[in-house]
Order: C-alpha cells, then structure tokens, then sequence
C-alpha cells in the first residue's frame, strides 16, 4: 500500500535463464530486463493521453516552439 | 506540511494519505535511533570499499556545450589560463558525443557507459505511437491510482506513478553498490532521482508548479500584449489592474491536486510604487518584498492553499520593468521550493532542504535559464545574462558545499550556463547571422567573457582538490551556429512520403492534419524520423519488414547530402537508420533514422512539433541562434584531466569505466565504454 513497488516471484531456474538473457541483451540486471518485457506488453494495451496533457508538459521546452 | 505531487501531465495530486504520513513518521524515527550503528558500518564498509581505488576521490566538471573550436581559440589567446594549466598537467582532448548530440542523450550515455539503444533516451521527446503525440522523454507522472472523494474534495489514497524513463544503471550507483559515496548535482536526467549510497539533486526536465518546462509570468496593464500572449510557448500574459500607485494582480499556481473541478489556485499581490519613481514594494502572502526597476527580487517564497491544512509551496524571483507609462513586471517561472517540496527533486529527499538551508533557496526548475522570456523579448539580453549567471553561482554554491563535505568518492556537477548562454548569443560570434540583421552586434563578447568565467571556475576547483584527487572537465557536446531550420515535413510531404487531409494546410502542432492512410514517414522531435509502421503505429501502413527496410534507405539516401535550394550548401551531412546508430534492448524506441545535420544547420521550430510549414528551408531569426542538434562529428565535446590519460579517441561512454577504475571498481558487463587510464 505504501510503495508503488510489488514484487512477483518467479522460479529460480527461470530467473538463472532470465539473468543470462539479460546480459546478453545489454540489460544492467533481470530486473531491468523483466519490467521491460512487462512493460512493452502492457503498453500495446494503455496508450491514453490528451493534447492538453502534451500540450502543458512541453511548454516552455527553448528547443521548441 | 509539504506532500503534493506536480507532473507534467498529472497536474499535482496529493501523494500522502494520512497513514502513509504516519508511517513516514515511524520510519523517521527508526532513521534516528539506528543512525549511530549505521554510521560505524558505513565507515568500516567505507574503507573496505576504497582499497583498490587509484585515487581518494574523483570530481567531474561538467560544463554543458563547451565548443572545442573556442576552447583552442580562447586558449590560443590566453584567456583560459587555468584550462591551459589543466592540460599542461594532464591532458586535453576531444570527447566523441551521441546520436544525436543533445543534453538528455549525452548525459544519459556519460551516467551509463551504454549508447542510446540501452538507456532509451533519444531525444528530448518521446512520440506515443499510438497516438502519434510527443512527451517528455524522461520521466512518467501518472495519476495517484486510488483516491477519495469527500464533499468537493478528491483526497487521494496512493502516490502518483512517478518513474525515471532512462534505463540501465548509471556509474554512481554501481560506486554505491561497492560502498563508495557519491554527491551527484545537477546531471540532466537524474528525475525523479536516483536512489543510491550517495546524495543527487535532480536537473533537467524537473518540472515548474504548473507542471511545465517553465512559464514565465509577464505583467502588464496592457498595450504591449502583442510581446507575449496567453499560449505562447514559453510564458503567460496577465493584465494588471491599477488602482492609483497600486498594481493589483495574482500569481498563477497549479491546478488544486483536492478540487473535484482542479480549479487553478492564485495567490493575489500588490506592487506598491515608491516615491523615488523606480522602486516599489511587492506585498505577497504578508511579505513585503522591495523592488528596484531592472533588477531582479531575491527568491520570494509563498505557498497556495489547496485545501484547509494543505499548502503548495512554490518559490519566484521578480524583475521590475516599468512603472511608469505602463506598468511592466516579469516573474521567473513559479517553482518548487527546494525547502519545502512538493515532489521529490533529490536524494535523499532531504538534501534539497538541507541545501536550501544551508546555502538559500535556488532555482529547482530543469530548464532553470528562462530562454524563452529573451526569445519573446519580455527579459533583455543583459536581464537573461544575469538570471544566467545568479542560477551559476547557486551552482557554484552546491558545487563548493560538496567538495567541502565529501572528501572521499565521487563529486559530479554540471553547469548549463555555457549551453544556453550559447543558444541565445551565438548571433553575436556571427555576423552573417539571420537574428542579427538590422541590429547592432551589442554583445560580441559575451560568448568569450562566458568562457573566462568556466575558466575561473575550473580555477578554484582545482584550488580545491587534494593531490590525490583527479579532476575531469568535460563537455557533453559542442555547438555550432543555428542559422537555416529544415523542415523535414514539408520535404516529406513534397517527395510524396507523407500526405495531409484533403484540402488542409498543417498549421496545427503535433501533426494533428496528417493523412495517416496515406503517409509512410513523419517527423517529430529534434533528430529523427519515423516510419509509420504497421502493427506499431496505430495507423500504421509500412510492413515492418523488407518494405521498411526499403523506405529507410531511400529515405536516407535522399536527404543524406541534401542541399539547401537558397543558398546552394549542404544542409544534411548525413542520415543513418537507428540499426545502425544504436544497438541495445530499447531501440525499438528510436526513431527509424536519425538526421546528422551539417554546421548553420538544425531541424525547423515547426517540424520538431509536428506541423508542415510549406516551405523546406527558412532563416533562423529567434534569439535561440546557436545550437547542436546536428551531425555528432561536428560538435564533439572536451575533456580536460589533471592526470594523463590515453590519447586514443575518447567517447562520452568512455568516462563510466574510467571513473569506476580510478575508484578501484570494476566496469559492469553492460558498459560499452573503455576506462582511459593507461594500463598500470
């Protein structure tokens, strides 16, 4: 409740496999390499956002108008 | 008590709920009464840690957008003593920089040993591709995912998602798994922070309290409108209401994180005028803050109340303009008290509160040098040289504090003063410049007195370091003049790569008028260009396979060399796929070409978000006549050490390892870079 962090257990065997995958792909750790994977899944789903939202984060950026 | 949360995007929500206040006040109290044991550890662990180091600290000068080409000249000319004195010791080089040569790209690879492809930031936005909208590169604030609903109150019940976009580990994390303390200052991209055995305060892309880059505030009783305007991209126009010598007006604060209507919360002020003609009382929140025409106001601390209890604490500095005639008053952007903060810009959290008592409050915003005031002509040149150089000696404070106070480990700290003073005053090196026409050169030696200054810098660092201390100033990247934009939308749309709605003319931003069925590639952003992929974008129609592979090197192939019909010179040197600029586990994120621009060259204010002007090649006539945004060969950085380093092609990747190596410390298998230290 107090931490935006959870934790998710997964096989020791599977995360020995996780680790060499990792390293291999020129990740810094598993951890690294597992929320990536999560991530880009979960991102094909949440993709919401609103051109005012864009508008207000952006202003005041000098390299843009 | 201070525990809001702003974000570009989210707006502030509120991110403590009574109980997580509770818990943080047990965990407080927990801190204390372990801190004698922790301090032992810490100390035994501290020396273990160092056995192998080379050296008892490490300190790294970061000066943003050094230029080598005026590093020799001014060496040359002997007005760099102190950088001269730091080669003749040690050594000084060029230092190879990223695709493409931007600040957030740059440091990232400085803070990770790794290219691009693997701490994912390429530019300073990011495009949604299923919306096909920018954003910040950096960093994700969300909205809290649990909230309350009380009355017209919205209590929320979790913190905002707040995450670091930039992957893979930066080097001072690496130092603190070995036990070695870092203080690190002001490196863009270290927001939210980063949490590790050290102390950091976060730089670029902290937003101000209306969850911007930085608007700035421009007071006037009206009549000169036309110099800023409500939507203007850097800065807000108020009108002020007089009453006799009483200005009446209000200063604009975030939307309220607890009202169910997020009504914007305003703190209304009185400017008093003197009977010497220029000066005035600022009367604000009970203060009384005196103002004297063309100087700025000391940082003036304020809050806005959100809800009965609940403050947002935010922090401004004032600069009289006019009194009489027509009243005129800027205020920097309003932003987050480094005292009070309302989300977190250092780490530990109270590190920015301890500086703030320590050394008194300074500028918290990102982007802290307010570019866009000069651009749209509310500050003067000399008004926007000064806050320059007030928010370097704040830096400078920090920077001594540091030293001062860790004397075994690593010191970072960069300063933007070099960068955007460049950005602004590059018209003044260059007399041929599209901003300069019809206007006297009134500032031809700003650029050179800015290097002097670095050079002072640079000066007392190395008055400050002990013998067996190594000192590198470095620079991220160069800088070239900026004095042609290239629109690469409208070359797109001319050759047939991207098609707008029947009969529209794009003056919108964010490619809101592109003809998605029709269009194959589009530009958003400083250096590249995407693909509209199938499967990818959401209204994608490049198959991602050999069709794509096709669309890049054409697309490559016929802007690489592309002359500028105007003036006959090559305006692109050259445009590479991100296959072959980047490689690591987030180059699906890239762009699908990065452009390489040649010097006087830069992409064009209006394709960089998006819109379609009509016509290629334009003059670059803004003040923000300088830049670097073009092809990396051209605008390496520099770096100095007081001891030899190899003399072979340094990168910016390269100064990870060779930092973890004077600290005795291995480089992680991830890192690309090379230490530089010759073998031992």
């Amino acid at each position: 409740m107090f931490s935006n962090n959870v934790k998710i257990r997964v096989k020791r065997t599977l995360h020995e496999r996780l680790a060499r995958i990792a390293e291999v792909g020129g990740y810094s750790s598993v951890d690294e390499f597992i929320v990536h994977v999560l991530e880009k899944e979960a991102g094909r789903l949440d993709a919401s956002q609103d051109d005012a939202e864009v508008e207000k984060q952006l202003r005041g950026l000098g390299y843009i108008e | 008590m201070p525990f809001s949360y702003i974000g570009p995007g989210a707006g502030i929500a509120l991110v403590g709920s009574f109980l997580v206040v509770l818990l943080t006040f047990l965990t407080a109290l927990l801190t204390i009464f372990t801190w004698p044991v922790r301090r032992v550890w810490r100390m035994l662990r501290g020396q273990r840690a160092l056995r192998h180091a080379r050296v008892q600290r490490v300190v790294v000068l970061g000066l943003d957008g050094l230029e080598p080409t005026l590093v020799d000249q001014y060496l040359e000319q002997g007005q760099l003593p102190n950088l001269a004195k730091l080669r003749e010791q040690g050594c000084y080089q060029r230092l190879g920089t990223t695709w493409p040569p931007l600040s957030p790209v740059a440091w990232s690879s400085f803070a990770t040993g790794t290219n691009p492809g693997k701490h994912n930031i390429y530019d300073f936005i990011a495009r949604n591709p299923e919306t096909y909208l920018p954003a910040i590169s950096s960093v994700r604030i969300g909205k809290p995912r649990r909230t309350l609903r009380l009355g017209r109150f919205v209590l929320p019940l979790s913190k905002p998602e707040m995450t670091l976009l930039r992957k893979s580990k930066p080097f001072w994390s690496v130092l603190g798994d070995a036990g070695i303390f870092s203080a690190v200052l002001r490196v863009p991209i270290t927001f939210p922070p980063d949490r590790f055995h050290g102390v950091q305060l976060s730089a670029m892309c902290v937003p101000d309290l209306l969850g911007t880059q930085g608007t700035f505030l421009y007071y006037s009783e009206g009549g000169t409108a036309e110099r800023t305007k409500e939507g203007d991209a850097g800065g807000d126009h108020i009108i002020v209401e007089r009453d006799g010598n009483v200005i009446r007006s209000f200063l604009r604060g975030p939307a309220n994180p607890l009202d169910q209507d997020q009504a914007e919360l305003r703190i209304p002020f009185t400017v008093v005028e003197g009977v010497r003609g220029t000066d005035a009382i600022l009367k604000v929140k009970g203060q009384q803050v005196p103002l004297e025409l063309n100087k700025y106001s000391p940082w003036v601390r304020f809050s806005y109340r959100a809800a009965p209890g609940v403050s947002i604490r935010g922090i401004a500095r004032f600069l009289l303009k006019r009194l009489h005639g027509g009243f005129e008053m800027y205020s920097t952007p309003v932003q987050i008290d480094p005292d009070r903060p309302v989300m977190p810009i250092s780490h530990p959290a109270v590190y920015s509160n301890y500086l703030a008592r320590q050394l008194g409050t300074f500028s918290t915003l990102g982007l802290a040098e307010d570019t866009w005031s000069l651009s749209e002509g509310v500050l003067s040149e000399d008004a926007f040289l000064q806050q320059a150089y007030d928010i370097h000696e704040e830096r400078i404070a920090m920077f001594r504090d540091a030293l001062g106070t860790v004397r075994r480990g690593l010191v970072v700290c960069v300063f933007d003063a070099p960068d955007r003073i460049q950005h602004m005053f590059w018209k003044f090196l260059d007399d041929d410049h599209p901003a300069l026409r019809g206007r006297d050169n009134t500032h031809r030696h700003t650029i050179a007195n800015m290097y002097t200054h670095m050079d002072d810098l640079v000066g007392e660092t190395m008055r400050r370091i002990g013998p067996d201390d190594t000192l590198l100033v470095m620079s991220d990247h160069g800088f070239k003049p900026f004095r042609r934009c290239v629109d690469l939308n409208t070359w797109l749309l001319e050759q047939g790569y991207l098609a707008l709605h029947e009969g529209r003319r794009s003056e919108q931003n964010y490619l809101r008028e592109v003809d998605w069925s029709r269009t194959r590639a589009y530009v958003l952003g400083l250096a590249g260009i995407y693909v509209n992929q199938a499967g990818r974008e959401s209204q994608g129609i490049v198959d991602a396979g050999r069709e794509k592979l096709e669309l890049v090197a054409e697309i490559s192939a016929a802007l690489s060399g592309l002359v500028d019909t105007e003036t006959g010179q090559i305006a692109i040197r050259e445009v590479i796929p991100s296959s072959q600029a980047y490689d690591g586990p987030y180059v699906d994120a890239a762009p699908d070409m990065v452009v390489g621009y040649c010097g006087g060259y830069r992409v064009s204010w209006d394709s960089a978000v998006g819109k379609v002007s009509g016509q290629v090649f334009t003059d670059n006539v803004k003040a923000w006549s300088g830049d670097h945004c073009i092809h990396p060969d051209l605008v390496p950085g520099v770096l100095f050490s007081n001891r030899k380093l190899d003399q072979r092609p340094a990168d910016i990747r390269d100064l990870a390892p060779t930092i973890l190596d004077l600290l005795g410390v291995g480089k992680p298998g991830y890192m690309e870079g090379e230490s530089l230290l010759p073998e031992r």
